[in-house]
């Protein structure tokens, strides 16, 4: 039954065009960014996008930072919306749970599914990223390695194991939109409405981020620690940001679920 | 029933997580043991040396004039700067000023100051701090043990009290509130959390004579008082970037190179302190929480302050000048036509303070202009 999501979910030609848009955007700012050779100042504008100039294999990190912002949320929000309000919208939700299979179970695959479309979006903008920024922008003059914002040369093999940390970060911060969006697949039957609801939240809590009067607020806020990877570029790694965001990510991803579980084993489905 | 139990379950999940916080923070802590409050101060002073490291966070809700000068010292004392710091000794320690995409990282050694700007990706080097002498805030000097030296360096015995002891940054820390006596003083009072295990102050409020809202606050998310390796301090710039030797002082020295112009020997009853070396014209009078620096402004930047501090919609008029007040901080810029010669005059003083401070200059100025 996985296989049956995830082949649906994949089978999708809107899944593939979703990722192929998610890349668009980094390959556009690749392109002329080689093409004029002008990087903004370092410090303004995405992170590390002043140092792809100098060498493009960091511009796997620079690709996550343009994306996770807005297109990102966007497209994992979509997918997520549609996981069971698609099946509602389509008439096909009926048909599922007259299978012998509980619904908590379809809940499971259906998030699993999403998991793995997180994982395939983090991991292809981190790899088209790599790809682009070396074919592009070429390879950096300090022998693999990168200045961290400490200042000092961070080890080809230092910057392998902060960006696998780095993409791991980013997909768990995703997964706490997924799972807003599959609570409001279950309330809805129509997909854009749980996509632009959980949108709606996410821009809300971005919002609140830049009033200094929701300081209170802020530690507890979804997109707070988004940009903390920026963090295991460091020397030495500040760790503090990216437990926390872990941490706040775990409780909204159990909470959402949890919300999504209760809803969905319980509501009489009707389309 | 079916339909209820799993959202009670959900409910129950929710408040527990969102309860734990809370729960943690009420979990009593115990008194160290340190004793009174003079004991607790002395505790404090003691630890001035001991090493430490940690991750902390300063809030400041002082609207600072903005001037080309003064715009570092605005962003510091009016709003939320995050800093790391691993402090070995007073000429041996680094301190990161972090934002979102960047990093400003000063490392102290006793030969020198290196200020590494991942932004402009350049290094600026300085000649090592000198003690006691006048300049800007810097990020540093808002880490909590950094400001409570600072404040409770005049504090005497009869002038604090204890608080209840209470969790800062996962540690147990005794409170200590130092309560300004001189009726002149901005600040009201002072609030320090002391680490239990080694006395290191790991929370600062400072709270102004207007409003229950700390006017600047300085506490460590993240606190350790082992001592950090010689590895975290060093610093060796950079391939590529830029290595330049910067002036310590800008608008500080601009004032401080005006000679000497018979500023008093005793300013409200404050003695002056020595100056330093080539700032001759800055006179520093008082110490711990009530403190004024008194010096003649040159012309530019004088006029520069000045237009900043009209747009501030505290800014008042004196008969002595334009003065302005930021939380428990007062500066005020005299009028030449009045005084002689335009002086800045600054520190944690009512706006009564600057008045007076004011009057007791005009002779001094008016002889020497």
């Amino acid at each position: 039954m996985r296989n049956v999501e995830l082949v649906k979910l994949f089978g999708r030609r809107r899944t593939w065009v979703s990722l192929l848009l998610l890349n668009l955007l980094p390959t556009i700012v690749a392109g002329l960014l080689a093409w004029t050779g002008l990087a903004p100042r370092p410090g303004s504008g995405p992170a590390f996008l002043s140092a792809v100039v100098a060498d493009g294999s960091l511009f796997a990190i620079a690709a996550l930072a343009i994306v996770l912002p807005l297109f990102l949320p966007i497209a994992i929000a979509v997918v997520a919306g549609e996981s069971v309000a698609g099946e509602a919208q389509a008439g096909t939700l009926r048909y599922l749970l007259i299978r012998p299979v509980g619904r908590t179970r379809l809940l499971v695959r259906k998030l699993g599914a999403v998991t793995a479309f997180v994982l395939a979006a983090v991991l292809s903008v981190a790899a088209i990223g790599f790809l682009v920024g070396r074919l592009l922008l070429g390879k950096g003059t300090l022998a693999g390695g990168m200045i961290s914002l400490s200042g000092s040369v961070l080890t080809p093999g230092d910057i392998a194991w902060r960006t696998a940390v780095a993409i791991a970060f980013v997909t768990i911060s995703m997964l706490g939109v997924a799972a807003l969006a599959i609570f409001l697949s279950t309330l809805t039957d129509s997909p854009q409405s749980a996509s632009l609801g959980a949108m709606a939240f996410l821009i809300g809590s971005s919002l609140l981020l830049t009033v200094d009067a929701a300081r209170p607020l802020q530690p507890y806020l979804p997109t707070r620690y988004w940009l903390s990877f920026v963090d295991l570029y460091r020397d030495p790694v500040l760790w503090s940001n990216i437990e926390r965001g872990v941490a706040l990510q775990a409780v909204y991803v159990v909470v959402f679920l949890l919300a999504a579980w209760a809803n969905f084993t319980t509501r009489d489905v009707t389309s | 029933m079916r339909r209820t139990w799993r959202w009670v379950v959900v409910a129950a999940v929710v408040a527990v997580l969102v309860g734990l916080p809370s729960l943690v923070r009420a979990f009593p802590v115990g008194q160290s043991g340190t004793g009174s409050a003079a004991a607790l101060l002395e505790r404090i002073r003691a630890s001035r040396t001991h090493p430490y490291s940690g991750y902390a966070e300063s809030t400041g809700s002082l609207a600072l004039p903005t001037t080309d000068q003064l715009s570092d010292v605005a962003s510091l004392l009016g709003g939320r700067t995050q800093v790391r710091a691993w402090w070995r000794s007073a000429d041996d320690w680094r301190s990161d000023t972090v934002t979102p995409a960047g990093e400003l990282s000063t490392r102290t050694s006793p030969t020198e100051v290196q200020v590494w700007d991942f932004e402009d990706s350049d290094v600026a080097v300085t000649g090592p701090d000198v003690t006691g002498a006048v300049r800007l805030p810097r990020v540093g000097d808002t880490l909590p043990p950094e400001l409570a030296a600072r404040l409770l360096s005049g504090a005497t015995a009869a002038q604090v009290s204890t608080l209840p002891p209470r969790r800062v940054a996962g540690r147990a820390a005794d409170g200590l509130r130092m309560t300004t006596g001189d009726p002149l003083s901005s600040i009201a009072r002072v609030d320090v959390w002391a680490d239990q295990a080694s006395g290191i102050p790991v929370l600062v409020e400072v709270f102004g004579r207007t409003g229950d809202t700390a006017a600047l606050s300085s506490t460590f998310l993240d606190f350790t008082d082992t001592e950090p390796s010689v590895q975290e301090v060093a610093f060796s710039p950079p391939p590529g970037a830029r290595v330049f030797t910067r002036q310590r002082f800008d608008l500080v020295r601009a004032i401080g190179q005006i000679p000497d112009t018979n500023l008093p020997a005793r300013l409200l009853g404050f003695d002056r302190t020595p100056s330093q070396p080539g700032l001759e014209g800055i006179g520093q009078y008082g110490s711990g929480v009530t403190q004024i620096a008194v010096g003649a402004l040159p012309e530019r930047a004088a006029r520069s302050l000045i237009e900043q501090i009209r747009l501030a919609s505290t800014a008042v008029k004196l008969p002595e000048g334009t003065a302005i007040s930021v939380g428990p901080v007062s500066l005020l810029v005299t009028d030449p036509q009045v005084t002689g010669q335009t002086w800045l005059v600054a520190g944690t003083l009512t706006p009564q303070g600057l008045a007076q401070a004011a009057t007791q200059l005009r002779p001094t100025a008016t002889a020497s202009s």
